[in-house]
C-alpha cells in the first residue's frame, strides 16, 4: 500500500471514531440552536436556528452564578492542592525520615478508597465546622490529594541527584531549592496537574450536590440538574444551551493544555 | 588549599564502602582518584565535599577540621558527570546562579560571569539554554560555573565520561591547561586509567574500599605496589604469569614451555625467597621475532589488533594467554608460530606475593613503602 493510501485509511478510521465520540456533543450543540417547541415535537431540524436559547439561559437562569461558583471552587481547590501536595511531595522525594516508605504507602492506599466511601465522614466533619453551603465546605476537603502527592513526587524524582547536591554546595535551603530548582524543573507536570485538577473539580457533582442548598454556592453541574428538575415542562433548548456554556471552559483547557497533558502525564508515569 | 584525609571510613548499613582512607593532597595539585566502579571513589569525593557524612575519621582543609561543616561552608565547587545545569536558565544565568551564596555586588558578579565565559570560549552562546548546546559545550558551561566561584578547591566527578572519545581527549588537555592557569587544588574522580595517567600530577588508586597506592603516574606504572595496581594501570594490561622461585639456583620457573617442551626459566634479577609468585610483565617488554633465538620460546598468534603505529598481539603458549605490544604494524596471520623473549631487567620484572598480592622487593618481603607513599 502506498503512503497516501495508508494515510487515507488512517484518516477514515480516525474520522469515524472521532464522529462516534463527538456525536453527543455535536447533537447537543445542534439542539441548543433549535427552539424548544421543535425539540419537544421530535423534529431534528427547524427553520428557526438561533442563539435565543443562549440568551434565555443567561437571562432567566443563574448559570453565570453557577459558573462563577464552579470557577471559584475549582481555583481554590487547585491552589490548595498545589501548596499541600508540593510540600508533601517534596518531603517524600528529598527528605529522609523514619517510616517514609510506610507513610507513603498509606497515602497511596487512600487513593484506592473511592470518594463515595468518604462522603459520610466528610459530610459530618464539615457540618460540625458549620461549613455546609459554603466555599470552605466545597473546597477544603479536597486540599489534600494522594494522587497529587504521588504525581508531583514522581515528577520531583526526575530532578537529577546532582542538582540536589549542587544546590547544597551553593547553600540553597529547602525552600530555595524547591522554588528555584525543583518547581521550575517540574514545570510541565505542574501545569498538567493544575489543569487536571481544575477540570476534575469544575466537573464535581456529588459533593456539591449534598453540601450546597442555595444558588449562592451551587456549582454548574448541580445547577444544571437543578434546571431540569425545576421546570415541570423541561425547556430542553435552554438546558442544552446551558450545558454547552458549561462545557466551554473544559474545551478551552483541553485545547490549550493538550501538549502538557501528554508530557506531564508521561513524566508522572501515569496514563490519563 | 591543602587537604588531609585522616582514617576515613564509610559504611552504608552493614556494607563498608571506604575503609582506612588517609592521604594528603598538596595545595594546587591536580590529584586524581581512580578505581573501577564501586570502588568508593565518588563516595570519597562526596565526603570531601560534605555531601555525605563520613562514618568515622576526619577531613582537614589546611589546618581546619571541616568534617562537620556543611558543603556551603567549605568554599569548594564541584563539576558533575551530567553537568547539573539548570535547563530553564540561560548559560550566563547558570553561571551567575552558581555565585548565589558569595554575596558579590552586581558589577563583580557580571565580571566573573564574563571572565568565566571568556575562559571557556562560550561568550557568544551566553544567552542559549543548555539543551541548545552540545555535550562538550554544556560541560564547558559547568566548568565556567566552577571557575567563576574562584573556589580554591574544585572537585570533579567523572566530568568527561559523557563526551565522545575525540572531545574527551581535547577536554583533557583543556582541563590540564586550565588548572595550570588558575592554580586551584583539583580533585578529579575517574574510572578511566588513561584519563588518570594523562592528567593527574598524583593519582590515588582505590579498589575494594581501600587505597591501593598513591603516587605519580610513572610511579604507579613503573612500581605498582600490588597486583591490582599493576593490572589496572596500563593498556593493554600487564601480563601475569605463575612463577616458582628457586632461591638456591637463582631462577624462576614459569608455566610456559620452550621448543623442547621444557619449562621456561628466567634468571632472577634480584634475590627472592623460594616459593610461588605471580610475575607481572608489561606487554611492551615482551619482544617477538619470526625466528628462534637463545632464550626465546615459541608462541602461537591468536589475534592481532593493529593500531597503526603499534600492534597488540594476543599469544598463547602451553594454554597460557598473554599479550605483547610491538611498536610497529604486525601483519602476521592467526595461528602463525612466532618466538617471544621475556625481559631480564630487574625494572621490567614485577614479582607479587601470591597470597597478599603485594609487590615484593629483592629480599622477598612484601613491599609496603609504595602503599604508604603520600600518606600521613
Amino acid at each position: 500500500m502506498t503512503t497516501s493510501l495508508k494515510h487515507i485509511n488512517h484518516y477514515f478510521w480516525l474520522t469515524l471514531v472521532a464522529l462516534l465520540m463527538g456525536a453527543p456533543i455535536l447533537i447537543g450543540i445542534w439542539a441548543s440552536l433549535l427552539p424548544t417547541a421543535d425539540i419537544a415535537a421530535g423534529h431534528l431540524t427547524s427553520t428557526n436556528i438561533s442563539l435565543n436559547n443562549y440568551i434565555a439561559a443567561i437571562q432567566t437562569t443563574p448559570v453565570l452564578r453557577y459558573m462563577a461558583n464552579s470557577f471559584i471552587v475549582a481555583i481554590l481547590i487547585t491552589a490548595g492542592q498545589f501548596v499541600l501536595c508540593t510540600l508533601a511531595a517534596y518531603a517524600f522525594a528529598f527528605l529522609d525520615f523514619k517510616f517514609k516508605k510506610q507513610i507513603f504507602a498509606l497515602f497511596l492506599i487512600t487513593m484506592m478508597l473511592p470518594f463515595e466511601a468518604q462522603i459520610i465522614p466528610n459530610f459530618q466533619t464539615i457540618r460540625v465546622f458549620g461549613w455546609l453551603d459554603s466555599y470552605a465546605g466545597l473546597t477544603i476537603p479536597f486540599f489534600a490529594s494522594a494522587f497529587g502527592v504521588f504525581m508531583l513526587r514522581q515528577a520531583f524524582l526526575q530532578v537529577p541527584d546532582e542538582l540536589h547536591e549542587y544546590s547544597q554546595l551553593i547553600g540553597l535551603n529547602h525552600l530555595q531549592f524547591l522554588f528555584k530548582i525543583v518547581l521550575p524543573y517540574s514545570r510541565s507536570t505542574l501545569i498538567t496537574f493544575g489543569l487536571y485538577m481544575f477540570l476534575t473539580h469544575w466537573n464535581d457533582y456529588l459533593w456539591p450536590l449534598i453540601t450546597t442548598f442555595s444558588d449562592s454556592y451551587r456549582t454548574t453541574q448541580v445547577g444544571l440538574k437543578q434546571l431540569q428538575a425545576q421546570d415541570t415542562f423541561s425547556n430542553w433548548g435552554v438546558i442544552m444551551a446551558t450545558a454547552i456554556l458549561i462545557l466551554l471552559p473544559t474545551l478551552l483547557i483541553l485545547l490549550v493544555g493538550q501538549r502538557y497533558f501528554k508530557k506531564g502525564l508521561n513524566t508522572g508515569g501515569l496514563k490519563a | 588549599m591543602y587537604i588531609k584525609l585522616d582514617h576515613l571510613t564509610k559504611q552504608f548499613g552493614d556494607t563498608a564502602v571506604l575503609d582506612g582512607i588517609s592521604a594528603q593532597i598538596q595545595e594546587g595539585e591536580f590529584f586524581v582518584l581512580v578505581g573501577p566502579s564501586g570502588s568508593g571513589k565518588s563516595t570519597l569525593l562526596r565526603i570531601i565535599a560534605g555531601l555525605i557524612p563520613a562514618s568515622s575519621g576526619s577531613v582537614f582543609f589546611d589546618s581546619q577540621n571541616v568534617t562537620d561543616l556543611p558543603p556551603k561552608d567549605r568554599h569548594l565547587t564541584m563539576v558533575f558527570q551530567n553537568y547539573a545545569l539548570l535547563p530553564f536558565m540561560s548559560v550566563a544565568d547558570n553561571i551567575r546562579f552558581g555565585l548565589h551564596n558569595l554575596d558579590l555586588d552586581a558589577t563583580e558578579e557580571a565580571k566573573r560571569v564574563n571572565d568565566a565565559l571568556d575562559m571557556v570560549h562560550l561568550t557568544e552562546l551566553r544567552d542559549r539554554k543548555p539543551k541548545e548546546l552540545s555535550g562538550g559545550q554544556q560541560q564547558r558551561v559547568a566548568l565556567a560555573r566552577a571557575i567563576a566561584t574562584k573556589a580554591s578547591l574544585v572537585l570533579m566527578d567523572e566530568p568527561l565520561s559523557n563526551l565522545d572519545a575525540q572531545l574527551r581527549t581535547e577536554m583533557r588537555q583543556e582541563l590540564v591547561q586550565l588548572h595550570k592557569e588558575l592554580g586551584m587544588t583539583l580533585l578529579y574522580v575517574t574510572h578511566d586509567q588513561v584519563e588518570a595517567m594523562t592528567m593527574g600530577e598524583r593519582i590515588m588508586v582505590l579498589n575494594d574500599h581501600h587505597i591501593q597506592q598513591v603516587g605519580t603516574p610513572l610511579d604507579l606504572y613503573n612500581h605498582p605496589a600490588n597486583k591490582f595496581v599493576a593490572t589496572f594501570i596500563g593498556s593493554p594490561k600487564m601480563n601475569m604469569f605463575d612463577a616458582t622461585v628457586d632461591a638456591l639456583e637463582h631462577f624462576a620457573t614459569l608455566e610456559l614451555t620452550d621448543a623442547n617442551q621444557h619449562s621456561v626459566r628466567l634468571p632472577l634479577p634480584y634475590d627472592l625467597a623460594a616459593g610461588a609468585y605471580q610475575l607481572g610483565i608489561r606487554p611492551e617488554k615482551i619482544t617477538l621475532s619470526r625466528s628462534a633465538s637463545a632464550g626465546s620460546f615459541p608462541v602461537r598468534v591468536m589475534a592481532v589488533a593493529n593500531l597503526g603505529r603499534e600492534s597488540s598481539v594476543s599469544l598463547v603458549n602451553n594454554g597460557h594467554e598473554f599479550i605483547a605490544s610491538v611498536p610497529e604494524q604486525y601483519p602476521v596471520p592467526e595461528n602463525q608460530i612466532v618466538y617471544a623473549t621475556l625481559p631480564t631487567d630487574a625494572a621490567d620484572l614485577h614479582f607479587f606475593d601470591e597470597k597478599s598480592n603485594l609487590a615484593v622487593n629483592n629480599k622477598g618481603v612484601p613491599e609496603k613503602a609504595g602503599v604508604l607513599d603520600g600518606i600521613a
